[in-house]
């Protein structure tokens, strides 16, 4: 009996450690989350993520509106994971798509110099 | 025995929740989480042994760092495969966005450089330019003088200057000139006005014979008012008896129809003194 005793009371213990565990994950936590996650996308999105990183910023949109299913569902860790996944993913797109145009201005410049350079030699040996 | 059961159901149970700290997990979770963590920790590495990324993007690589690092508390500690999954996926994607800041910084510093590239062309370009019309008033000077007494017929010493200068302006096809005919004192201002408009002419039948288009050029007569040299001596006199060229950009050639129009003018002599430029 005594065995059995202390298995009982650490499993009481567990249960209670795990419902404080739960209860961290408290609504105004995730509405938080959920509003940082929707930024997140908005912002990707006038970043144009949507063009220039469109799997990406899929994903993110995706997870964005799975999280808030989730959350009017009552599940609400994984609403906060889906939540935590889209801003991740969003902030990805919106870098990959800066970096893109960044990198089309880039790309578009030195063409530019480019053909700017052999019109002023093409001038010059023509005078 | 009840007791037991109980027990051990409720052990179970609160392990599941927890998802368990005293039973090792299967094989599979194992391997799954060592996969995420592996994963993720790979490139959180890649990213921090890039320099451009540890110098531009600190705080992203931070995050990254310490997702990773909960990842494997997650599973060290309680075998929480979807936390660690999970944890490991955020570490993953912020070494990622970490990354793409050092390529977008990296994006950056080729737009500043093509961009001084540019600047620096373009002011070449804008005193090259310059450079090609300034050299047709230095031609007009010297070449278009020396016209005869009287004459508005080109004189053959002024032939050079009317071939370099049709070149000039075939290789220009956007510039416009204004040629502006001038006399010596020899005569009536009102005759004189009459002689130096047929001397602007002249060049501009010359220049059109060589393939320039008539609508590109505009007359002016000065007649005798604008003397170059002193009409006190021969020299002085025949260096007045002169066509020259003016480069006319934008605000200058508004006023170029005005010109055109006088010269269609059947007596220039009765045309009004040239408003001031």
């Amino acid at each position: 009996m005594i065995h059995v005793r202390l298995f009982y009371r650490p499993s009481r213990v567990l249960a209670g450690c795990c419902l404080l565990a739960l209860s961290a994950c408290s609504s105004s936590e995730l509405n938080h989350q959920l509003a940082t996650s929707r930024e997140a996308v908005d912002q990707a999105q006038m970043a144009g993520a949507e063009e220039n990183a469109p799997a990406d910023f899929g994903v993110a949109a995706d997870k964005l509106t799975r999280a808030n299913a989730a959350a009017t569902g009552h599940h609400k860790h994984d609403a906060m994971r889906l939540a935590q996944q889209a801003q991740v993913d969003a902030n990805l797109a919106r870098a990959k798509s800066e970096s893109t145009q960044t990198r089309i201005a880039a790309a578009e410049l030195t063409k530019t110099n480019q053909t700017l350079r052999e019109a002023i030699n093409r001038a010059n040996s023509n005078e | 025995m009840n007791n037991i059961l109980r027990s051990a159901t409720g052990a179970v149970v609160a392990g599941i929740i927890a998802t368990g700290c005293a039973t090792s997990p299967p094989a599979s979770e194992v391997a799954a989480a060592r996969a995420a963590i592996d994963n993720a920790g790979q490139a959180v590495d890649h990213a921090s042994a890039d320099p451009q990324v540890v110098k531009y993007a600190p705080s992203e690589l931070e995050r990254a760092t310490a997702s990773l690092q909960k990842a494997k508390t997650a599973w060290n500690d309680k075998h929480d495969l979807t936390a660690t999954r999970h944890l490991a996926y955020l570490a993953q994607q912020r070494a990622a966005t970490a990354q793409e800041f050092a390529n977008e910084r990296a994006a950056q510093e080729t737009v500043k450089v093509a961009a001084a590239e540019l600047n620096q062309t373009m002011s070449v370009a804008a005193t090259a330019r310059p450079s090609k019309p300034s050299a047709i008033p230095d031609l007009a000077q010297k070449g278009l003088i020396g016209f005869s007494t009287g004459a508005s017929q080109l004189p053959a010493s002024a032939v050079p200057a009317i071939n370099e200068l049709a070149t000039i302006l075939k290789s220009n096809p956007g510039r416009e000139v204004v040629i502006e005919g001038h006399t010596d004192n020899v005569g009536t201002p009102r005759y004189n006005q009459a002689l130096a408009m047929k001397r602007a002419e002249a060049v501009r039948v010359a220049l059109v014979r060589r393939g320039i288009d008539s609508s590109r050029i505009a007359l002016r007569s000065y007649g005798e008012e604008k003397p170059a040299s002193n009409n006190a001596s021969r020299i002085g006199r025949k260096e007045n008896r002169r066509a020259e060229i003016i480069t006319a950009d934008g605000a200058q050639m508004v006023g170029s129809s005005q010109i055109s129009a006088t010269v269609s003018s059947d007596d220039p002599g009765e045309q009004p003194r040239q408003p001031e430029r």
